[in-house]
């Protein structure tokens, strides 16, 4: 290849790259919780995919090579620790959070006629995902938002398919629940009583299994 | 309503189109009688729309933003060590310890194209002081942003038009740009000089890059004289193909009018075809520059964004 050739091949690489700004600023932009912050992120991912090139298969999913950058920089940069506590340890593990949601509950959740609330509703979204644990709002955001398979994820962030379900199920029950309790608050759900499963007494053993099995 | 017991853990995978082939059919015989867990679908369908909507609408890319981006991601570029560096020739002379004369393509062009728009810049300032030096390289001088066309007159359509022929008539007759031969009709003077004499003419501390390593040629410079003004017309061979960049007048003769605005390098670019060969410019400041090629548009136009900084 002349060098002519590989300049204009490069800028090719370099503009098929660019084209997933919106989706990496939008994944960015949940996992810093900062405008500035995420521009600095993507900005050090397209530099070190640039920088990477050649490791680039063609033909290959460009936009999944880009978002693990993404997420390792991420990981990498502002995070430091252990990343493998378990969240579900946290007071937001609850077991009563399973399968309580009514049928009418979630059709009023999801009426569409609701759009003088949506603003709210998306603002309550936003804030939710934000109010993740990092390592649930990754998957959440590559699933829900960016329509990854769970192949996919797992190749992301590195991590076994189940690890991705297990991850995806927790994230998905805590925004939910942030979400069933801000609707009751605004008056879109009506107080109602729990089922007879969440009133009785939580089977703790059950419970640690269950989450065991699916770490 | 309880629950649905049984495949109410199904629905999230379901929805994410991830449940197993053989899964599939006994969830949606079950949905037939489910109403929890077709409510369920629906319910997870919705709360992913809302949350794609809510991420996605709050997503702000400013034209700033974009623009540093590039650079970056073009300083990246630049700086991969596989990319040789620029380094002057200084003929006969000892190198100072310089390593061999590799040479990155993108600050070639930009190293003669600044100094010859400086000229032609000093040139423009000069009108009317025929007798006055020519000021030496400002590097200030050199295109920086590009203004997109505004309205012509027919005169300025015309001499534009006039230009253009120019441009790509001498791309096809200067084969050589010591070559004997008539020049076209509107070109009332013309200097040839061999490369050694290019340096008072033109006065800037020009140095001829050497390109060898990259198997390109300069094969010289070319100052001419026409209708449109003077125009300076730098001679290379790259990968076998010829590329003529041409520092003009963009005041007097805006190519922007006839040729097509694109984006090349985050910048903007006028392209266009004229008698079979490429033509991309971009002008700013009244400096104009324009690469002829028999390459097609979009290389060509590639090739006039690297030359601008």
């Amino acid at each position: 290849m002349t060098r002519l050739a590989a300049m204009i091949s490069s800028n090719a690489f370099a503009d098929e790259a660019v084209g997933y700004l919106p989706s990496l600023m939008s994944v960015a932009l949940r996992l810093t919780r900062s405008q500035a912050e995420s521009e600095d992120l993507v900005q050090e991912t397209f530099v070190k995919a640039v920088r990477a090139e050649q490791k680039f298969e063609p033909g290959t999913n460009m936009k999944a090579w880009l978002l693990k950058i993404l997420t390792n920089t991420f990981i990498n940069r502002y995070r430091r620790g252990n990343l493998e506590k378990s969240i579900v340890d946290g007071p937001q593990a609850s077991p009563m959070l399973d399968g309580w949601m009514s049928t009418a509950s979630m059709g009023a959740m999801r009426d569409p006629e609701s759009t003088a609330l949506r603003p709210i509703l998306e603002k309550e979204i936003r804030e939710a995902l934000e109010s993740l644990p990092e390592d649930f709002r990754v998957v959440v955001l590559l699933s829900d938002v960016e329509e990854m398979s769970y192949k996919e994820i797992a190749e992301i962030i590195d991590r076994p398919i189940g690890t991705v379900m297990s991850r995806l199920h927790r994230g998905r029950q805590l925004l939910k629940a942030q979400l069933v309790e801000h609707a009751r608050a605004m008056g879109i759900l009506p107080d109602e009583p729990p089922t007879a499963e969440a009133t009785a007494p939580v089977d703790m053993a059950a419970y640690r299994a269950r989450r065991a099995r699916s770490a | 309503m309880n629950p649905c017991p049984r495949y109410g853990g199904w629905v999230e995978t379901y929805v994410d189109g991830e449940l197993l082939p053989e899964h599939v059919v006994e969830f949606e015989d079950h949905l037939g009688d489910c109403s929890h867990c077709c409510e369920g679908i629906r319910f997870e369908e919705a709360r992913r729309q809302s949350t794609r909507r809510a991420v996605q609408s709050a997503v702000a890319i400013t034209p700033e933003f974009q623009a540093r981006l590039r650079a970056a991601m073009d300083q990246a570029r630049s700086c991969e060590p596989e990319v040789p560096r620029l380094l002057p020739r200084h003929a006969g002379k000892d190198r100072g310890g310089l390593p061999p004369g590799a040479l990155g393509w993108r600050a070639v062009i930009p190293l003669s194209v600044a100094a010859a728009a400086a000229m032609v810049f000093a040139q423009v300032q000069n009108e009317g002081r025929k007798d006055a030096p020519l000021a030496e390289v400002d590097m200030s001088m050199v295109p920086r942003r590009v203004s997109l066309a505004s309205t012509a007159t027919t005169d300025t359509m015309t001499s534009v038009e006039s230009f253009l022929d120019e441009l790509t008539q001498y791309y096809s007759h200067a084969e050589h740009p010591f070559a004997t031969g008539t020049l076209p009709v509107a070109v009332s003077a013309s200097q040839r000089m061999p490369r050694n004499q290019l340096l008072p003419e033109v006065a800037a501390p020009l140095e001829a890059p050497e390109l060898s390593a990259l198997g390109a040629v300069w094969e010289g410079g070319h100052l001419r004289q026409s209708r449109q003004g003077r125009t300076t017309n730098w001679h290379y061979r790259v990968g076998g193909h010829r590329v003529v960049v041409s520092i003009y007048d963009s005041q007097r003769v805006p190519l922007r009018v006839l040729l097509e605005p694109r984006v090349a390098r985050n910048k903007a670019v006028f392209v266009g075809t004229r008698h079979n060969y490429a033509v991309a410019a971009v002008e700013s400041n009244g400096v104009g520059l324009a690469a002829t090629t028999d390459l097609t548009p979009y290389e060509t136009a590639e090739l006039v964004a690297a030359a601008v900084h």
